[in-house]
Protein backbone atom coordinates (compact mmCIF):
# COMPACT_ATOMS: atom_id res chain seq x y z
CA UNK A 1 0.00 0.00 0.00
CA UNK A 2 1.39 3.18 -0.92
CA UNK A 3 1.41 6.21 -2.62
CA UNK A 4 2.83 6.44 -5.93
CA UNK A 5 4.27 9.68 -7.84
CA UNK A 6 2.84 9.73 -10.92
CA UNK A 7 4.21 13.78 -10.92
CA UNK A 8 6.77 14.86 -8.38
CA UNK A 9 6.17 18.52 -9.45
CA UNK A 10 9.16 21.26 -9.12
CA UNK A 11 9.90 19.73 -5.58
CA UNK A 12 8.43 17.53 -3.42
CA UNK A 13 10.25 16.55 0.03
CA UNK A 14 9.59 14.04 2.34
CA UNK A 15 9.22 15.62 5.81
CA UNK A 16 8.81 14.53 9.32
CA UNK A 17 9.53 17.23 12.68
CA UNK A 18 13.25 17.59 11.76
CA UNK A 19 16.55 15.48 12.23
CA UNK A 20 17.13 16.95 16.03
CA UNK A 21 20.42 16.18 18.02
CA UNK A 22 22.85 16.12 15.45
CA UNK A 23 24.06 19.98 15.21
CA UNK A 24 27.11 19.20 16.68
CA UNK A 25 28.22 17.56 14.14
CA UNK A 26 27.10 19.91 11.50
CA UNK A 27 23.98 17.90 10.59
CA UNK A 28 20.97 20.52 9.73
CA UNK A 29 17.38 19.45 11.18
CA UNK A 30 15.30 19.84 8.34
CA UNK A 31 11.92 19.40 8.89
CA UNK A 32 8.61 21.19 7.37
CA UNK A 33 9.04 25.00 6.36
CA UNK A 34 5.87 25.66 7.56
CA UNK A 35 5.52 23.77 10.75
CA UNK A 36 2.16 24.87 12.25
CA UNK A 37 0.25 23.51 8.56
CA UNK A 38 2.30 20.26 9.44
CA UNK A 39 1.37 19.98 13.02
CA UNK A 40 -2.48 20.31 11.62
CA UNK A 41 -2.11 17.90 8.85
CA UNK A 42 -1.26 15.47 11.38
CA UNK A 43 -3.55 16.24 14.17
CA UNK A 44 -6.41 16.29 12.49
CA UNK A 45 -5.63 12.85 11.20
CA UNK A 46 -4.75 11.78 14.57
CA UNK A 47 -1.33 11.38 13.77
CA UNK A 48 1.61 11.30 15.65
CA UNK A 49 2.83 15.06 15.51
CA UNK A 50 6.33 13.72 14.01
CA UNK A 51 4.69 11.49 11.20
CA UNK A 52 5.73 11.90 7.69
CA UNK A 53 4.28 13.70 4.67
CA UNK A 54 5.39 15.68 1.46
CA UNK A 55 5.66 18.72 1.21
CA UNK A 56 4.78 19.84 -2.22
CA UNK A 57 6.35 23.12 -3.30
CA UNK A 58 4.49 25.32 -5.93
CA UNK A 59 1.84 22.45 -6.99
CA UNK A 60 2.93 20.62 -10.35
CA UNK A 61 2.08 17.08 -7.95
CA UNK A 62 0.29 14.04 -9.53
CA UNK A 63 -0.16 10.96 -6.98
CA UNK A 64 -1.96 7.91 -7.09
CA UNK A 65 -3.50 6.37 -3.65
CA UNK A 66 -2.99 2.33 -4.12
CA UNK A 67 -5.18 1.44 -1.18
CA UNK A 68 -7.58 3.49 0.67
CA UNK A 69 -7.50 5.60 3.30
CA UNK A 70 -8.03 8.98 4.91
CA UNK A 71 -5.75 12.24 3.82
CA UNK A 72 -5.61 16.17 4.17
CA UNK A 73 -3.48 18.73 2.36
CA UNK A 74 -2.65 21.90 4.60
CA UNK A 75 -0.49 25.18 3.97
CA UNK A 76 -0.34 26.42 0.66
CA UNK A 77 -4.02 26.62 -1.59
CA UNK A 78 -2.78 24.93 -4.68
CA UNK A 79 -6.17 23.87 -7.12
CA UNK A 80 -6.28 20.45 -5.79
CA UNK A 81 -8.74 17.94 -7.44
CA UNK A 82 -8.97 13.97 -6.89
CA UNK A 83 -10.23 12.24 -10.03
CA UNK A 84 -10.70 15.57 -11.45
CA UNK A 85 -13.72 16.64 -9.04
CA UNK A 86 -11.73 19.24 -7.00
CA UNK A 87 -11.59 18.70 -3.32
CA UNK A 88 -10.92 21.62 -0.81
CA UNK A 89 -7.53 21.86 1.46
CA UNK A 90 -7.43 22.26 5.10
CA UNK A 91 -10.20 19.17 5.50
CA UNK A 92 -9.88 16.14 5.57
CA UNK A 93 -10.52 13.69 2.80
CA UNK A 94 -10.84 10.19 1.77
CA UNK A 95 -9.33 8.37 -1.02
CA UNK A 96 -10.39 4.39 -2.37
CA UNK A 97 -7.59 2.34 -3.49
CA UNK A 98 -6.83 4.02 -7.47
CA UNK A 99 -7.68 7.56 -6.35
CA UNK A 100 -5.48 10.02 -8.09
CA UNK A 101 -4.91 13.87 -6.61
CA UNK A 102 -3.70 16.35 -8.13
CA UNK A 103 -2.36 19.11 -6.83
CA UNK A 104 -1.84 22.11 -9.00
CA UNK A 105 0.54 25.31 -9.60
CA UNK A 106 -1.19 28.79 -8.87
CA UNK A 107 -3.18 29.43 -5.84
CA UNK A 108 -2.13 31.03 -2.60
CA UNK A 109 1.36 30.16 -0.94
CA UNK A 110 4.19 28.25 -1.80
CA UNK A 111 4.25 24.97 0.23
CA UNK A 112 1.28 22.54 0.92
CA UNK A 113 1.36 19.09 2.76
CA UNK A 114 0.04 15.83 1.95
CA UNK A 115 -0.56 13.78 4.91
CA UNK A 116 -1.88 10.44 5.30
CA UNK A 117 -3.61 8.64 8.56
CA UNK A 118 -0.96 7.14 9.91
CA UNK A 119 2.04 9.14 8.04
CA UNK A 120 4.30 8.21 5.39
CA UNK A 121 6.42 5.08 5.99
CA UNK A 122 10.20 5.39 5.25
CA UNK A 123 14.01 4.46 6.63
CA UNK A 124 14.74 7.08 9.00
CA UNK A 125 18.41 7.99 9.06
CA UNK A 126 20.32 9.65 12.41
CA UNK A 127 16.09 8.89 13.93
CA UNK A 128 14.73 11.16 10.92
CA UNK A 129 13.49 10.72 7.74
CA UNK A 130 13.49 14.87 6.84
CA UNK A 131 14.91 15.37 3.81
CA UNK A 132 18.16 18.02 3.68
CA UNK A 133 19.24 17.83 -0.08
CA UNK A 134 22.43 19.81 0.63
CA UNK A 135 23.13 17.41 3.50
CA UNK A 136 22.11 14.40 1.42
CA UNK A 137 19.86 12.82 4.38
CA UNK A 138 17.00 11.55 4.61
CA UNK A 139 14.28 10.90 1.90
CA UNK A 140 13.21 7.56 0.28
CA UNK A 141 16.65 6.42 0.07
CA UNK A 142 18.09 8.46 2.99
CA UNK A 143 20.16 9.92 0.46
CA UNK A 144 18.85 13.61 0.49
CA UNK A 145 17.25 13.04 -2.84
CA UNK A 146 13.47 15.04 -3.09
CA UNK A 147 10.88 12.53 -4.21
CA UNK A 148 10.89 11.78 -8.11
CA UNK A 149 8.30 10.65 -10.57
CA UNK A 150 7.75 6.77 -10.13
CA UNK A 151 8.58 6.59 -6.44
CA UNK A 152 6.49 4.73 -4.03
CA UNK A 153 5.87 5.79 -0.31
CA UNK A 154 4.33 3.25 1.86
CA UNK A 155 1.27 4.18 4.13
CA UNK A 156 -0.47 1.35 6.00
CA UNK A 157 -4.28 1.24 6.37
CA UNK A 158 -5.25 2.84 9.91
CA UNK A 159 -8.24 1.24 11.84
CA UNK A 160 -11.84 3.77 11.68
CA UNK A 161 -9.84 6.27 9.13
CA UNK A 162 -13.61 6.76 7.25
CA UNK A 163 -14.12 8.91 10.71
CA UNK A 164 -11.37 11.46 10.32
CA UNK A 165 -13.72 12.57 7.16
CA UNK A 166 -14.40 16.12 6.76
CA UNK A 167 -11.83 17.18 10.01
CA UNK A 168 -10.66 20.84 9.77
CA UNK A 169 -9.07 23.11 11.73
CA UNK A 170 -11.32 25.10 14.38
CA UNK A 171 -9.69 28.16 12.26
CA UNK A 172 -8.33 28.62 9.06
CA UNK A 173 -4.38 27.59 8.71
CA UNK A 174 -4.24 28.72 5.32
CA UNK A 175 -1.96 30.75 4.56
CA UNK A 176 -3.21 34.89 5.04
CA UNK A 177 -1.45 36.66 2.11
CA UNK A 178 -1.86 39.64 0.81
CA UNK A 179 -4.27 39.44 -2.46
CA UNK A 180 -6.16 41.76 -5.06
CA UNK A 181 -8.87 39.65 -3.46
CA UNK A 182 -8.29 40.56 0.59
CA UNK A 183 -7.64 43.73 -0.40
CA UNK A 184 -4.60 44.09 1.92
CA UNK A 185 -2.48 44.26 -1.05
CA UNK A 186 -0.79 47.51 0.41
CA UNK A 187 0.56 46.12 3.46
CA UNK A 188 3.51 44.43 4.11
CA UNK A 189 3.29 41.61 5.87
CA UNK A 190 4.54 41.66 9.41
CA UNK A 191 7.10 39.31 10.25
CA UNK A 192 7.74 39.32 14.29
CA UNK A 193 11.57 39.10 15.29
CA UNK A 194 13.34 38.74 18.37
CA UNK A 195 16.61 40.73 18.80
CA UNK A 196 19.69 38.45 18.87
CA UNK A 197 23.15 37.66 18.08
CA UNK A 198 25.25 41.18 16.77
CA UNK A 199 21.94 43.71 17.46
CA UNK A 200 23.69 45.69 20.07
CA UNK A 201 26.71 46.23 18.06
CA UNK A 202 24.69 47.67 15.00
CA UNK A 203 24.59 51.36 15.29
CA UNK A 204 21.46 52.95 16.68
CA UNK A 205 20.15 54.20 13.09
CA UNK A 206 20.72 50.77 11.78
CA UNK A 207 18.81 49.45 13.89
CA UNK A 208 15.84 51.74 13.70
CA UNK A 209 16.26 51.28 10.01
CA UNK A 210 15.93 47.36 10.58
CA UNK A 211 12.58 47.87 11.56
CA UNK A 212 11.38 50.97 9.94
CA UNK A 213 11.99 50.10 6.50
CA UNK A 214 10.14 47.50 3.98
CA UNK A 215 11.77 44.81 2.37
CA UNK A 216 10.95 42.79 -0.54
CA UNK A 217 11.17 39.02 -0.68
CA UNK A 218 13.31 37.95 -3.78
CA UNK A 219 13.39 34.40 -6.09
CA UNK A 220 16.62 33.88 -4.19
CA UNK A 221 15.07 31.47 -1.61
CA UNK A 222 15.13 27.72 -0.87
CA UNK A 223 14.90 25.65 1.88
CA UNK A 224 18.05 26.95 3.18
CA UNK A 225 17.23 30.51 3.25
CA UNK A 226 15.46 33.77 1.68
CA UNK A 227 17.48 36.73 0.56
CA UNK A 228 15.09 39.87 0.91
CA UNK A 229 15.32 43.04 -0.69
CA UNK A 230 15.70 46.86 1.26
CA UNK A 231 16.34 50.06 -0.30
CA UNK A 232 19.09 50.70 2.55
CA UNK A 233 21.48 48.69 3.03
CA UNK A 234 22.10 47.43 6.20
CA UNK A 235 25.58 48.49 7.51
CA UNK A 236 27.91 46.63 9.53
CA UNK A 237 30.58 48.75 11.57
CA UNK A 238 33.00 45.79 12.46
CA UNK A 239 35.64 43.85 11.19
CA UNK A 240 34.34 39.85 10.28
CA UNK A 241 33.17 37.70 13.49
CA UNK A 242 34.19 34.27 14.19
CA UNK A 243 31.82 32.08 13.06
CA UNK A 244 28.97 30.80 15.35
CA UNK A 245 25.99 28.49 15.46
CA UNK A 246 23.37 29.59 13.25
CA UNK A 247 19.58 29.17 14.41
CA UNK A 248 16.28 27.94 12.52
CA UNK A 249 15.28 32.03 11.79
CA UNK A 250 18.56 34.00 11.94
CA UNK A 251 18.64 37.33 10.17
CA UNK A 252 22.02 37.54 8.79
CA UNK A 253 23.77 40.41 7.51
CA UNK A 254 26.08 40.04 4.94
CA UNK A 255 28.58 42.28 3.56
CA UNK A 256 26.41 43.51 0.66
CA UNK A 257 23.15 44.89 3.40
CA UNK A 258 20.68 42.87 2.40
CA UNK A 259 19.25 40.17 4.90
CA UNK A 260 19.40 36.60 4.90
CA UNK A 261 16.68 34.98 6.75
CA UNK A 262 18.02 31.10 7.11
CA UNK A 263 15.22 28.57 7.61
CA UNK A 264 15.18 24.53 8.17
CA UNK A 265 18.24 23.34 5.84
CA UNK A 266 20.85 26.06 6.51
CA UNK A 267 24.61 25.28 7.11
CA UNK A 268 24.65 24.64 11.49
CA UNK A 269 27.05 27.51 11.84
CA UNK A 270 27.42 30.89 10.36
CA UNK A 271 30.09 34.09 9.40
CA UNK A 272 27.98 36.87 8.98
CA UNK A 273 26.49 38.87 11.95
CA UNK A 274 22.62 39.03 12.94
CA UNK A 275 20.59 41.12 14.16
CA UNK A 276 17.32 39.31 15.12
CA UNK A 277 15.67 35.89 15.12
CA UNK A 278 11.76 35.26 13.56
CA UNK A 279 9.69 33.54 15.64
CA UNK A 280 8.04 30.18 15.15
CA UNK A 281 5.19 32.43 13.82
CA UNK A 282 7.08 34.46 11.11
CA UNK A 283 8.79 31.37 10.01
CA UNK A 284 5.95 29.52 9.14
CA UNK A 285 4.83 32.73 7.29
CA UNK A 286 7.75 33.67 5.55
CA UNK A 287 8.04 30.05 4.45
CA UNK A 288 4.81 31.04 2.09
CA UNK A 289 5.56 34.06 0.56
CA UNK A 290 6.63 34.68 -3.16
CA UNK A 291 9.27 36.42 -4.69
CA UNK A 292 8.05 40.18 -4.53
CA UNK A 293 5.68 40.03 -1.45
CA UNK A 294 6.91 43.17 0.87
CA UNK A 295 7.41 42.54 4.19
CA UNK A 296 8.18 44.80 7.94
CA UNK A 297 9.89 43.35 10.88
CA UNK A 298 8.53 44.09 13.99
CA UNK A 299 10.10 43.19 17.52
CA UNK A 300 8.26 41.43 20.31
CA UNK A 301 10.03 39.82 23.38
CA UNK A 302 11.85 36.91 23.74
CA UNK A 303 9.53 35.96 26.37
CA UNK A 304 5.88 36.56 24.64
CA UNK A 305 7.34 34.48 21.54
CA UNK A 306 8.15 31.89 23.77
CA UNK A 307 4.96 31.83 25.44
CA UNK A 308 3.62 31.39 22.39
CA UNK A 309 5.46 28.20 21.51
CA UNK A 310 5.13 26.82 24.38
CA UNK A 311 1.23 26.94 23.77
CA UNK A 312 2.04 25.77 20.56
CA UNK A 313 3.94 22.81 21.36
CA UNK A 314 1.75 21.80 23.99
CA UNK A 315 -1.48 22.09 21.88
CA UNK A 316 0.31 19.99 18.90
CA UNK A 317 1.55 17.66 21.93
CA UNK A 318 4.76 18.07 20.67
CA UNK A 319 7.90 16.59 22.14
CA UNK A 320 11.64 16.73 20.85
CA UNK B 1 26.61 33.53 50.98
CA UNK B 2 27.56 32.23 48.02
CA UNK B 3 31.01 32.99 46.70
CA UNK B 4 30.34 35.98 44.03
CA UNK B 5 33.18 36.91 41.10
CA UNK B 6 34.87 40.54 42.31
CA UNK B 7 33.48 43.64 40.65
CA UNK B 8 36.82 43.98 38.39
CA UNK B 9 36.31 40.35 37.14
CA UNK B 10 35.06 40.31 33.82
CA UNK B 11 32.26 37.12 33.60
CA UNK B 12 33.98 34.02 30.92
CA UNK B 13 31.23 34.14 29.19
CA UNK B 14 27.93 36.22 28.09
CA UNK B 15 24.25 34.15 28.01
CA UNK B 16 22.53 35.68 25.40
CA UNK B 17 19.11 34.73 23.89
CA UNK B 18 19.63 33.38 20.53
CA UNK B 19 15.38 32.38 19.44
CA UNK B 20 12.80 31.75 21.39
CA UNK B 21 13.68 27.95 22.03
CA UNK B 22 17.47 29.07 22.37
CA UNK B 23 20.79 30.49 24.39
CA UNK B 24 24.23 31.24 22.69
CA UNK B 25 26.80 31.18 25.55
CA UNK B 26 29.92 33.24 23.65
CA UNK B 27 33.47 33.19 25.26
CA UNK B 28 36.43 35.15 24.76
CA UNK B 29 36.26 36.57 20.84
CA UNK B 30 39.09 35.22 19.63
CA UNK B 31 39.89 31.97 17.90
CA UNK B 32 41.84 30.25 20.47
CA UNK B 33 42.28 26.69 21.50
CA UNK B 34 42.38 27.65 24.57
CA UNK B 35 38.91 29.22 24.67
CA UNK B 36 37.65 26.47 22.53
CA UNK B 37 38.08 23.79 25.49
CA UNK B 38 36.29 26.31 27.97
CA UNK B 39 33.82 26.16 25.43
CA UNK B 40 33.80 22.13 25.38
CA UNK B 41 34.25 21.96 29.19
CA UNK B 42 31.11 23.84 29.87
CA UNK B 43 29.31 22.01 27.16
CA UNK B 44 30.31 19.13 29.78
CA UNK B 45 29.08 20.53 32.45
CA UNK B 46 25.73 21.20 31.15
CA UNK B 47 25.73 17.90 29.62
CA UNK B 48 26.03 16.20 33.11
CA UNK B 49 23.21 18.44 34.28
CA UNK B 50 20.85 17.17 31.81
CA UNK B 51 21.63 13.30 32.01
CA UNK B 52 21.44 13.59 35.73
CA UNK B 53 17.97 15.05 35.22
CA UNK B 54 18.93 18.74 37.33
CA UNK B 55 18.56 20.60 34.06
CA UNK B 56 15.66 18.72 31.91
CA UNK B 57 14.76 21.80 30.27
CA UNK B 58 18.45 21.62 28.46
CA UNK B 59 17.79 19.35 24.83
CA UNK B 60 20.67 20.13 22.73
CA UNK B 61 24.03 21.93 23.27
CA UNK B 62 25.99 22.17 19.50
CA UNK B 63 29.64 23.72 20.32
CA UNK B 64 31.47 26.05 18.25
CA UNK B 65 35.02 28.15 18.28
CA UNK B 66 34.05 30.15 21.01
CA UNK B 67 30.45 29.95 21.17
CA UNK B 68 28.02 27.20 22.36
CA UNK B 69 24.37 27.10 21.33
CA UNK B 70 21.86 25.86 24.06
CA UNK B 71 18.72 24.28 23.16
CA UNK B 72 15.57 25.05 25.18
CA UNK B 73 12.96 22.58 26.04
CA UNK B 74 10.32 24.85 26.08
CA UNK B 75 7.76 23.20 28.17
CA UNK B 76 10.07 23.34 30.55
CA UNK B 77 11.39 26.75 30.59
CA UNK B 78 11.47 30.25 29.72
CA UNK B 79 14.31 31.68 27.67
CA UNK B 80 14.98 34.54 30.31
CA UNK B 81 14.80 32.00 32.70
CA UNK B 82 17.45 29.73 31.58
CA UNK B 83 19.74 32.37 31.05
CA UNK B 84 19.41 33.48 34.43
CA UNK B 85 20.79 30.17 35.81
CA UNK B 86 23.50 29.82 33.25
CA UNK B 87 24.54 32.91 34.35
CA UNK B 88 24.60 32.17 38.31
CA UNK B 89 26.13 28.91 37.30
CA UNK B 90 29.31 30.66 35.28
CA UNK B 91 29.38 33.05 37.97
CA UNK B 92 30.51 30.33 40.40
CA UNK B 93 33.91 30.88 41.18
CA UNK B 94 34.36 26.70 41.05
CA UNK B 95 33.09 26.81 37.58
CA UNK B 96 35.12 29.28 36.97
CA UNK B 97 37.95 27.48 37.54
CA UNK B 98 36.85 24.82 36.11
CA UNK B 99 36.50 25.74 33.12
CA UNK B 100 40.04 28.08 33.07
CA UNK B 101 41.68 25.00 33.70
CA UNK B 102 40.21 22.92 30.89
CA UNK B 103 42.82 21.99 28.09
CA UNK B 104 42.51 21.52 24.66
CA UNK B 105 41.74 16.91 24.83
CA UNK B 106 45.04 15.42 25.17
CA UNK B 107 43.62 11.78 24.88
CA UNK B 108 45.46 9.08 23.25
CA UNK B 109 42.21 7.83 21.33
CA UNK B 110 41.07 11.56 20.45
CA UNK B 111 44.53 11.89 18.46
CA UNK B 112 43.95 10.77 15.03
CA UNK B 113 46.94 10.23 11.89
CA UNK B 114 45.33 11.30 8.34
CA UNK B 115 47.13 10.30 5.38
CA UNK B 116 47.13 12.60 2.79
CA UNK B 117 48.50 12.98 -1.07
CA UNK B 118 49.67 16.18 -1.78
CA UNK B 119 49.86 15.85 -5.42
CA UNK B 120 48.54 18.63 -8.45
CA UNK B 121 46.55 15.88 -9.71
CA UNK B 122 44.45 15.49 -6.64
CA UNK B 123 44.66 18.87 -5.52
CA UNK B 124 44.09 21.15 -7.61
CA UNK B 125 45.47 24.09 -5.86
CA UNK B 126 48.42 23.18 -4.27
CA UNK B 127 50.68 24.79 -7.40
CA UNK B 128 48.67 28.46 -6.85
CA UNK B 129 48.85 27.85 -2.39
CA UNK B 130 52.85 27.24 -3.38
CA UNK B 131 53.52 30.23 -5.66
CA UNK B 132 50.96 32.35 -3.54
CA UNK B 133 53.15 31.35 -0.12
CA UNK B 134 56.50 31.70 -2.26
CA UNK B 135 57.77 28.10 -1.04
CA UNK B 136 57.89 24.59 -3.20
CA UNK B 137 55.64 22.51 -3.30
CA UNK B 138 57.76 20.47 -0.69
CA UNK B 139 58.13 22.99 2.40
CA UNK B 140 54.16 23.73 1.46
CA UNK B 141 53.99 19.78 2.52
CA UNK B 142 56.43 20.27 5.23
CA UNK B 143 54.43 22.48 6.94
CA UNK B 144 50.83 21.55 6.44
CA UNK B 145 51.50 18.22 8.08
CA UNK B 146 53.64 19.52 10.76
CA UNK B 147 51.20 21.06 13.80
CA UNK B 148 48.72 18.77 15.74
CA UNK B 149 45.28 20.18 14.81
CA UNK B 150 42.55 21.06 17.28
CA UNK B 151 39.01 20.57 15.91
CA UNK B 152 37.48 23.59 16.85
CA UNK B 153 33.76 22.69 15.79
CA UNK B 154 31.97 20.53 13.20
CA UNK B 155 29.38 22.63 11.14
CA UNK B 156 28.68 23.82 7.21
CA UNK B 157 28.01 20.44 6.18
CA UNK B 158 27.50 17.20 8.04
CA UNK B 159 31.03 16.08 9.88
CA UNK B 160 32.76 18.74 8.32
CA UNK B 161 35.66 19.08 10.63
CA UNK B 162 37.09 23.27 11.15
CA UNK B 163 40.75 21.90 11.74
CA UNK B 164 43.27 24.54 13.48
CA UNK B 165 45.81 26.54 13.25
CA UNK B 166 47.35 26.35 9.87
CA UNK B 167 50.79 27.48 10.21
CA UNK B 168 51.34 31.38 9.13
CA UNK B 169 52.69 31.09 5.22
CA UNK B 170 49.96 29.16 4.24
CA UNK B 171 47.33 31.47 5.78
CA UNK B 172 45.59 32.11 2.37
CA UNK B 173 41.81 33.29 1.91
CA UNK B 174 39.18 32.06 0.41
CA UNK B 175 38.31 31.48 -3.53
CA UNK B 176 36.62 34.64 -4.81
CA UNK B 177 34.43 32.65 -6.41
CA UNK B 178 33.37 29.08 -4.87
CA UNK B 179 34.20 25.68 -6.96
CA UNK B 180 30.79 24.10 -7.61
CA UNK B 181 32.07 20.34 -6.86
CA UNK B 182 34.79 20.00 -4.46
CA UNK B 183 35.34 16.23 -4.57
CA UNK B 184 35.04 13.77 -1.06
CA UNK B 185 38.20 13.85 0.67
CA UNK B 186 39.77 17.03 -0.08
CA UNK B 187 42.05 18.51 2.04
CA UNK B 188 41.56 22.47 1.90
CA UNK B 189 42.89 25.35 4.13
CA UNK B 190 41.29 29.04 4.40
CA UNK B 191 43.42 31.21 6.69
CA UNK B 192 43.83 29.93 10.07
CA UNK B 193 41.96 26.73 9.14
CA UNK B 194 42.21 23.45 7.37
CA UNK B 195 39.42 20.83 7.00
CA UNK B 196 38.46 17.54 4.87
CA UNK B 197 35.45 17.91 2.57
CA UNK B 198 33.24 15.10 4.14
CA UNK B 199 31.75 14.34 0.43
CA UNK B 200 31.34 16.16 -2.68
CA UNK B 201 30.03 19.23 -2.57
CA UNK B 202 30.46 23.44 -3.63
CA UNK B 203 33.27 24.63 -1.39
CA UNK B 204 35.52 27.62 -1.65
CA UNK B 205 38.73 26.98 0.16
CA UNK B 206 41.83 26.34 -1.59
CA UNK B 207 42.44 22.40 -2.32
CA UNK B 208 45.82 21.57 -1.08
CA UNK B 209 45.90 17.48 -0.68
CA UNK B 210 43.14 14.75 -0.80
CA UNK B 211 42.43 11.90 1.81
CA UNK B 212 41.71 8.21 1.28
CA UNK B 213 40.19 8.05 4.14
CA UNK B 214 39.48 9.62 7.76
CA UNK B 215 37.77 9.10 10.82
CA UNK B 216 34.42 10.88 12.29
CA UNK B 217 36.04 13.53 14.21
CA UNK B 218 34.10 15.23 17.13
CA UNK B 219 35.09 19.12 18.86
CA UNK B 220 38.31 18.89 20.92
CA UNK B 221 39.68 16.01 18.90
CA UNK B 222 43.37 16.43 17.77
CA UNK B 223 44.50 15.66 14.04
CA UNK B 224 48.16 14.87 12.46
CA UNK B 225 47.98 14.67 8.86
CA UNK B 226 50.85 12.32 7.20
CA UNK B 227 51.99 13.16 3.19
CA UNK B 228 51.94 9.20 1.34
CA UNK B 229 52.80 9.65 -2.43
CA UNK B 230 50.75 9.42 -5.51
CA UNK B 231 50.98 5.54 -6.13
CA UNK B 232 50.69 5.16 -1.99
CA UNK B 233 47.22 7.17 -2.89
CA UNK B 234 46.04 4.85 -5.50
CA UNK B 235 46.79 1.69 -4.36
CA UNK B 236 44.48 2.49 -0.91
CA UNK B 237 42.12 4.47 -3.17
CA UNK B 238 41.80 1.11 -5.06
CA UNK B 239 41.63 -1.38 -2.26
CA UNK B 240 38.79 0.63 -0.21
CA UNK B 241 36.90 0.53 -4.13
CA UNK B 242 36.99 -2.78 -4.04
CA UNK B 243 36.12 -3.44 -0.64
CA UNK B 244 33.02 -1.46 -1.28
CA UNK B 245 32.52 -3.21 -4.63
CA UNK B 246 32.27 -6.65 -2.56
CA UNK B 247 29.73 -5.20 -0.50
Amino acid sequence: MSLRILQSGPLTTLQDFGRFGYLHQGISVGGPLDEQAFLWANRLLNNHFNAAQLEITLGGFRAEFTAATAWVVTGAELPMSLNGQPVPAQQVQLAAAGDVLTVAPGGVGLRAYLAVAGGLLATPLYGSVATVVRDGLGGLQQQGQAVQSGDQIAYATVPGYRTLLGRRPGRSVAPQLPTAATGARDKPVILEVIASGQYAQFEPEQQQLFTDQLYQVTPAQDRMGVRLAAAEPLQWPHAQIISEPLPVGAVQIPPNGQPIVMLKDRQTLGGYPKLATLTWRAQNTLAQLPAATEIQFRWVSATAAARHLQQVYQFFQVQR
Amino acid sequence: MTARLSDSQQPLAQVEIAAADALLVRFANRIDRKINAQVLALRDVLQQRQQSGQWPWLLELAPAYHSLLVHLDIRHILPDAAQHQIQQLLAQPELVLQLQAAMPASKPDTIHQIDVCYHPKLAADLQVIASAANLSVAEVIALHTQPTYHVYALGFAPQFAYLGDVPEPLRLPRLATPRQQVPAGSVAIANQQTAIYPRTSPGGWQLIGRAVSWPQLQAGDQVRFRSISLSHYQQAAAAIHSASARE
